[in-house]
């Protein structure tokens, strides 16, 4: 009972500061938005198009205002010593990786939904498929890309390059994440694929639970190294 | 009370960055109610010693026993008999003095956390000021606030590392007041410091660590102040 508690503390003073300072959503916000604008002036897409393209150019904007965010993850711990002090307390530090885990994707899942909503407004986007097979492959694809981020987040907090160097190890580690969520967004925008949206979406949650596993496994020696 | 009682024990501690060692085959054992004094110069590996013990960072070689338990199997349920004062401050600039404590205190799963939280503040004068932000703090308020979260969770062993480096004088004043209370309740303690004053008048046994190694280690009533400053310039020069 107390590791949840643990963890709910550490998600709760992510957000009481985030909110307090709004500093990593806001800067997600501005990217992700600045991209999805860009792109509106770039390409006028008919439906066809939309199947298309649409699907790359909305997972371009989440993945890359995603990163942005990452980078803040673990920023605050190293401020003043704090994740000394975290190392010190009696939580383990598999809970600590799952706490920054939900609070980056619940802050990343945030700004991908104002992202979504301008991205359709703008290019008059029309799922075929009902929305919520959407907000569900949101999920699935932020927590994946979440899960190496946290950690990949947790080893370039601390280095000069780290801006640098979170993508670097980031990117080629989510590549699958990327590929399925893509196709099965262009599904549900009526494109055909060689796979059904099901079989991306497990593809999907497969990622997920293979690296958070694989993550809760290795946090301590990330951390401790 | 049992004085031989081992509480903290480091046994044939060594650690190594890259392929320098910087605390080779150290061993100190503390019983209960002892306040050890640790001193010596910049480099000796006083704060890599206590780092390691606070298990904040793990040793190349050797062991570490909190109450006859080795802190590799007993690791959460030793940490909670630990408090640690380091240079850093351990606290979030964004969060208010009670979120930060409240914070610490969740996470130690201290019961009757307010109540705790407010006899905290009160005791190092900080009680009108819970609900400011921590950014907004100076900074012997926030050290004020330091000491307050290292006795947060009422520890049984406290690691001080120079603690009163850039303390100012009511922070000091504070800190000293809860370090007699402290060891008054027959809790352990390790203090490093460069201050040979101060090191000797708190300790009750006094340790110089010089190039990873203990080279003296004495009861307090074994040795003159005079002596042992003798002693340590000795050791130091050598």
């Amino acid at each position: 009972m107390i590791y949840i508690s643990q963890i709910v503390s550490v998600i709760r003073k992510d957000i009481i500061a985030e909110l307090r300072t709004k500093s990593t959503i806001g800067a997600m916000l501005l990217f992700g938005l600045t991209i999805v604008v860009v792109f509106s002036f770039s390409f006028n897409l008919d439906l066809q198009e939309q199947k298309n393209l649409a699907p790359g150019l909305l997972w371009t904007a989440f993945i890359f205002s995603a990163i942005l965010g990452l980078n803040y993850s673990f920023s605050s711990e190293y401020e003043n010593g704090c994740m000394q002090g975290l190392l010190l307390s009696p939580i383990p530090r598999s809970a600590i990786y799952i706490a920054k885990l939900i609070s980056n994707s619940i802050f990343i899942l945030f700004s991908e939904l104002v992202i979504l909503g301008f991205f359709v407004w703008l290019f008059d986007v029309r799922f075929t498929m009902n929305w919520h097979w959407f907000v569900l492959l949101m999920v699935l694809g932020t927590i994946g890309f979440s899960a190496t981020g946290t950690i990949f987040s947790a080893i370039s907090a601390e280095t000069r390059m780290k801006v640098f160097i979170l993508p670097l190890l980031q990117l080629p580690m989510t590549i699958p994440v990327m590929i399925a969520a893509v196709e099965a967004t262009s599904i549900l925008l009526g494109k055909e694929t060689k796979f059904t949206f099901d079989a991306w979406s497990t593809m999907l949650l497969v990622y997920d639970v293979i690296f958070i596993t694989l993550s809760v496994m290795l946090f301590e020696y990330i951390l401790e190294e | 009370m049992s004085e031989t009682k081992s509480v903290f024990e480091a046994q044939n501690i060594v650690k190594r960055f890259g392929r320098s060692a910087v605390l080779k085959k150290l061993n100190l054992r503390l019983k209960q109610g002892e306040f050890v004094s640790i001193f010596g110069p910049n480099g000796a590996g006083k704060t890599t010693f206590l780092k390691i013990s606070a298990m904040i960072i793990s040793p190349s070689e050797g062991n570490i026993l909190v109450f006859g338990e080795n802190i590799k199997n007993a690791g959460d349920l030793a940490r909670v008999e630990i408090g640690f004062i380091a240079h850093d401050t351990f606290l979030y600039r964004n969060l208010t003095a009670r979120e930060n404590l409240k914070f610490y205190g969740n996470i130690y799963g201290i019961e009757d956390i307010d109540s705790t939280i407010n006899h905290c503040l009160e005791s190092v004068g900080l009680l009108n000021r819970a609900e400011d932000l921590v950014s907004k703090f100076s900074r012997g308020m926030l050290q004020r606030l330091t000491i307050a979260r290292a006795f947060l969770h009422d520890p049984t062993i406290m690691f001080l590392d120079e603690p009163y480096t850039g303390l100012d004088s009511t922070a000091s004043v504070f800190l000293n007041e809860l370090i007699h209370k402290f060891y008054n309740t027959d809790k352990t303690g390790i203090l490093t410091t460069h201050n040979l004053d101060q090191g000797y008048d708190l300790a009750t046994r006094l340790v110089i660590l010089n190039n990873g190694r203990i080279e003296f280690d004495a009861d307090k009533d074994s040795i003159s102040k005079n002596d042992f400053r003798d002693k340590y310039t000795e050791i130091i020069s050598s």
